[in-house]
């Protein structure tokens, strides 16, 4: 395992925020798990569809939204849990479905398959939540070295995205890519290596300090030895497997000897982790802080983590009550998180549904964000919150905005190369008969559309004296005279200005 | 809006130390006595992030259990370099530019550095570290990002720059401007009107100001995020102006990719030494310390990914500081050089070595005043077998006491470098080590 630049910790956030008073009979709206229901005062509106489908998913094109709102909150719940276990090419060359070919021996063009399939896949909850395990189990190219492992990797994360935690402990142990980034590979009897033994323990069930000790670290690593692999073929070699009796977490492991006793002694240590207390709290409390809100209370982390144990730590069914309770919809939740890289760069694309887009070359802006996917320096993922936010990523993703709304009439054969992209806002102006809309009218549609509505008022004004002028900002806006081309250009232009707002890095 | 508070209310107030100070006397605290201390000295710290295998930093080799804990790490004596011809010490034979500056009288070196209660992750230990608090279980406020909000005066516009990907956790809890040396050119808002639309400096204009506006308190994440994006254009203002004529006056290496690496994180540094900026606080980093496998070569141990790694840090610090002083600015430099742990006293089989406790620490620059080894040596007679569980039993040696505890180089940066209050920050008075004079 390697670390690189930069401080990191398990803890994902930074920032108290003030825990609500507790002790009334009926828990207060941001502690509450029993499903949502729609009332007259509190409908199921396209705020609440918006914020399910950015924390589900990566925001959510215009169509969608509206759709999503019509069918009603159980069937829009429903749409994001029904995932099929989708996967994607792991190895050779790959045509994108936009025209581009990718070689998936490169790392790069691997995140550019991911970023379109973030874009275009209609299965989003699966996608987000390999893009939560994969910051959970975060592996990198620098130690892996053979980037089609990484592709493996990341599909065997979508594939067991909503299963039982078991497996996915079970899968990243066997799991070629991770025998090679935290070394367990050459984890032998004689020569017991500590490093997955560690980090199992630590970053992916229970937490640092969890209650494990370093005895049940060195015992875990004895437990583990002989799981091995050449390339991408995984298998357990019997002769540097440790046979002796270990005990881990307080479970006495003594097998015998042979492969059997390899996989028996991988699944004892795997249920020893389920079985200690820690597990399901610590994975709670990050998946809520990652999907809902920061600092949770221990009284719902606890109640939620009862619940999951009593699921058999089923993933599905803990984001199913997770998107279904009232806390998901309270406003401790609903827009309070801060955008990742990929939550601000993908939502963008959604929000807009703008297809016609260069992956591998946002890729490479991408990757300079902050969000090291398929390249992460060590297996303790990224912090999230405002740890995404300094003054040179405030460039990054604002700088990636304004090549985002190129129009498509750029010459293609410009000196600065092919386009990042070439957004259209045409199809959205007549959808929405923007053409014939007052500058008030449009403004509010794109903030709506892009911050539900949030920015205050001083901001929109000046959005609105912005798009009365014309480009040159000396003579007002004439309308009904402008042609197509102009709006167009004016109203992306907007829409830079509505992505480089503080709102639009709101999750 | 802004989360800084402001330092001009501040001395305003009347609660600058200025103002106070010649009143207070004989009762004047000791760390306001320090000599040539202040906000103009400047601090470079270079974290080393994985775990720094110190025992083949310094080490006396003739020791028999390093002997029998490392048959294939142990370095030659032959090869390693004697720290003085008194000293039983040999320096990594790649550390030859530290045995420079220390002839020199520019180095402290500080062997057993570390805390208390070990705790052999990475990310704990860091965090702890960048906390300045063994206990806390998360980082709240890194204490350099406490020394910027409670106890700096000077009037740097920008207080601190982290060379990183991102935010170190050292300076959490104050926003500090990240950035690359590479990523310069990208650290301002694109004004390209030829990709783009044709008022760009009407919309830039709006960007800024809009992020200006007053957001409600009820989201932090929100006003955060407001304030980065406010503060962002004239961050990259000074950052694109300042030291733009700087080039260096020492040689760097650049033989490796680690060499490559530090070079430019440290003539970064340099530039802005050079061109003027007040900034008190430089901080970078260097990953690929963690040597499980692979720490040396098989046929020569004195070569390999640990030796790359030292010879990067020892070489570019030393032209780093011969730099400076050849543009006369390296009087009130001071660079740190510390690592989250060290690691175990035997090795594991696999040519390296895992987590294990105490660590070291270098200061380096003209400043130093006392040279030389500056704390004691963990005590070999006690660590135990086998080697390659084995650590060096010496928590005695991390209580207030004795300085070997990294919270005493904290408050003898506070104290004695910039001449502030430690306990502000570290909530205690730690022993403080006599090497600034």
């Amino acid at each position: 395992m390697a670390i690189q630049a930069g401080g990191v910790t398990f803890s994902r956030h930074n920032k108290k925020v003030p825990l609500p008073k507790g002790g009334n009979q009926t828990p207060m709206a941001s502690e509450d798990l029993t499903p949502w229901q729609p009332s007259a005062s509190d409908p199921w509106d396209m705020k609440k569809v918006r914020h399910l489908g950015r924390r589900a998913g990566f925001g959510l094109r215009p169509e969608e939204a509206e759709t999503l709102t019509t069918v009603g909150h159980k069937l829009a719940i429903d749409i994001f849990l029904l995932v099929p276990h989708h996967t994607i090419p792991e190895r050779g060359t790959y045509l994108l479905p936009n025209g581009e070919v990718v070689n998936l021996s490169n790392y790069g063009h691997q995140v550019a398959t991911w970023l379109w399939l973030m874009n275009n896949s209609p299965w989003q909850l699966q996608e987000k939540m390999a893009m939560f395990w994969h910051d959970h189990f975060s592996i990198g190219v620098g130690t892996v070295r053979y980037p089609e492992l990484l592709a493996r990797h990341v599909n065997w994360l979508r594939r067991l995205s909503l299963s039982p935690f078991k497996f996915l402990l079970l899968a990243v142990t066997i799991d070629p890519g991770m025998l090679y980034f935290l070394d367990n590979r050459i984890s032998t009897s004689l020569k017991p290596n500590e490093n997955y033994a560690r980090e199992i323990q630590e970053l992916y069930s229970m937490g640092v300090g969890g209650g494990y000790t370093e005895t049940d670290i060195q015992e875990a690593a004895r437990a583990l030895t002989g799981i091995t692999n050449i390339l991408d073929y995984q298998f357990y070699n019997a002769r540097s497997h440790d046979n002796g009796s270990k005990t881990v977490l307080g479970k006495t492991l003594n097998n015998g000897s042979g492969v059997n006793a390899i996989v028996r002694d991988m699944v004892g240590v795997v249920d020893a982790i389920l079985a200690h207390p820690s597990t399901a709290t610590y994975m709670v409390t990050k998946i809520w802080e990652y999907f809902v809100y920061e600092n949770p209370s221990q009284a719902l982390v606890d109640k939620l983590a009862a619940r999951w144990r009593k699921d058999n730590y089923d993933i599905r069914a803990l984001m199913e009550t997770i998107f279904r309770s009232k806390a998901f919809y309270s406003t401790a939740a609903m827009r309070t998180l801060v955008k990742n890289p990929a939550e601000y760069v993908v939502g963008m694309m959604r929000n807009t549904y703008t297809t016609n887009i260069s992956y591998i070359r946002t890729a490479n802006r991408f990757l300079g964000m902050g969000l090291p996917l398929l390249n992460y320096p060590g297996p303790e993922g990224m912090p999230d919150g405002t740890a995404w936010i300094n003054s040179q990523n405030v460039f990054n993703r604002i700088n990636y905005a304004t090549q985002f709304i190129q129009q498509r009439d750029w010459p293609r054969n410009s000196p600065r190369g092919p386009l990042l992209s070439t957004m259209n806002p045409e199809r959205e102006i007549k959808r929405k008969n923007l053409d014939t809309a007052t500058p008030d009218a449009i403004v509010d549609y794109y903030l709506e559309l892009l911050t539900d509505s949030s920015v205050p008022k001083k901001v929109r004004d000046d959005l609105v004296a912005y798009m009365t002028k014309t480009n040159t900002g000396t003579r007002t806006w004439s309308y009904a005279t402008q042609p197509a081309r102009e709006l167009n250009q004016k109203v992306s232009n907007l829409i830079h200005l509505i992505q480089g707002l503080p709102e639009a890095h709101i999750n | 809006m802004t989360l800084r508070p402001s330092r001009r209310d501040f001395i305003a107030g009347g609660v600058g130390a200025g103002l106070s100070l010649p009143l207070l006397g004989d009762l004047a605290p000791h760390w306001l006595s320090a000599a040539n201390a202040g906000w103009d000295q400047k601090l470079v710290i270079l974290q080393l992030n994985g775990g720094n295998d110190w025992i083949n930093n310094l080490v006396n080799p003739d020791e028999s259990v390093y002997q029998a804990a490392r048959p294939q790490l142990a370095l030659p004596k032959a090869k390693m370099i004697q720290l003085n011809t008194t000293d039983p010490h040999y320096l990594h034979p790649r550390l030859a530019a530290f045995k420079t500056l220390y002839d020199q009288g520019r180095l402290a070196l500080f062997p057993g550095y570390g805390y208390k209660v070990p705790n052999l992750s990475h990310f704990r230990s860091m965090d702890i570290m960048a906390e300045g608090d063994e206990t806390a279980r998360n980082v709240r406020a890194g204490w350099l990002g406490e020394v910027l909000s409670k106890v700096y005066t000077g009037a740097a516009q920008i207080e601190a720059l982290n060379i990183e990907n991102r935010l170190n956790r050292h300076f959490i809890g104050h926003p500090v401007p990240v950035l690359q040396p590479n990523s310069l050119s990208t650290f301002a808002f694109s004004t390209d009107s030829a990709t783009r639309a044709v008022d760009g400096d009407v919309e830039l204009a709006l960007l800024e100001s809009n992020a200006k506006v007053l957001r409600p308190t009820a989201i932090p994440n929100l006003r955060f995020l407001a304030d980065a994006i406010g503060q962002a254009p004239s961050d990259s203002l000074i950052l694109q102006t300042a030291g733009g004529s700087y080039t260096p006056k020492a040689t760097y290496p650049s033989a490796t990719t680690q060499d490559r690496y530090v070079r430019d994180r440290l003539q970064f540094v340099a530039r802005y030494i050079v061109g003027g900026l007040q900034t008190p606080i430089y901080m970078t980093s260097l990953g690929g310390w963690d040597t499980h496998a692979n720490e040396v070569d098989a046929a020569d141990n004195t070569l390999g990914n640990h030796a790359d790694l030292l010879g990067a840090v020892a070489d570019n610090v030393k032209a780093f500081l011969d730099d400076l002083k050849a543009w006369s600015k390296d009087s009130n430099v001071t660079v740190l050089v510390q690592s989250e742990f060290g690691r175990r006293v035997g090795e594991n089989g696999n040519l390296g070595c895992d987590h294990g406790f105490a660590g070291i620490a270098y200061l380096a620059g003209a400043t130093i005043k006392n040279a030389g080894v500056r704390t004691t040596f963990p005590d070999w007679s006690k660590v135990s077998t086998p080697y390659n569980r084995a650590h060096f039993q010496y928590t005695t040696m991390l209580d207030k006491v004795t300085p070997n505890h990294f919270l005493s180089m904290y408050a003898t940066l506070i104290e004695k470098l910039w001449g502030a209050d430690s306990t502000k920050v570290l909530g205690a008075q730690w022993p403080l080590h006599d090497v600034f004079g």
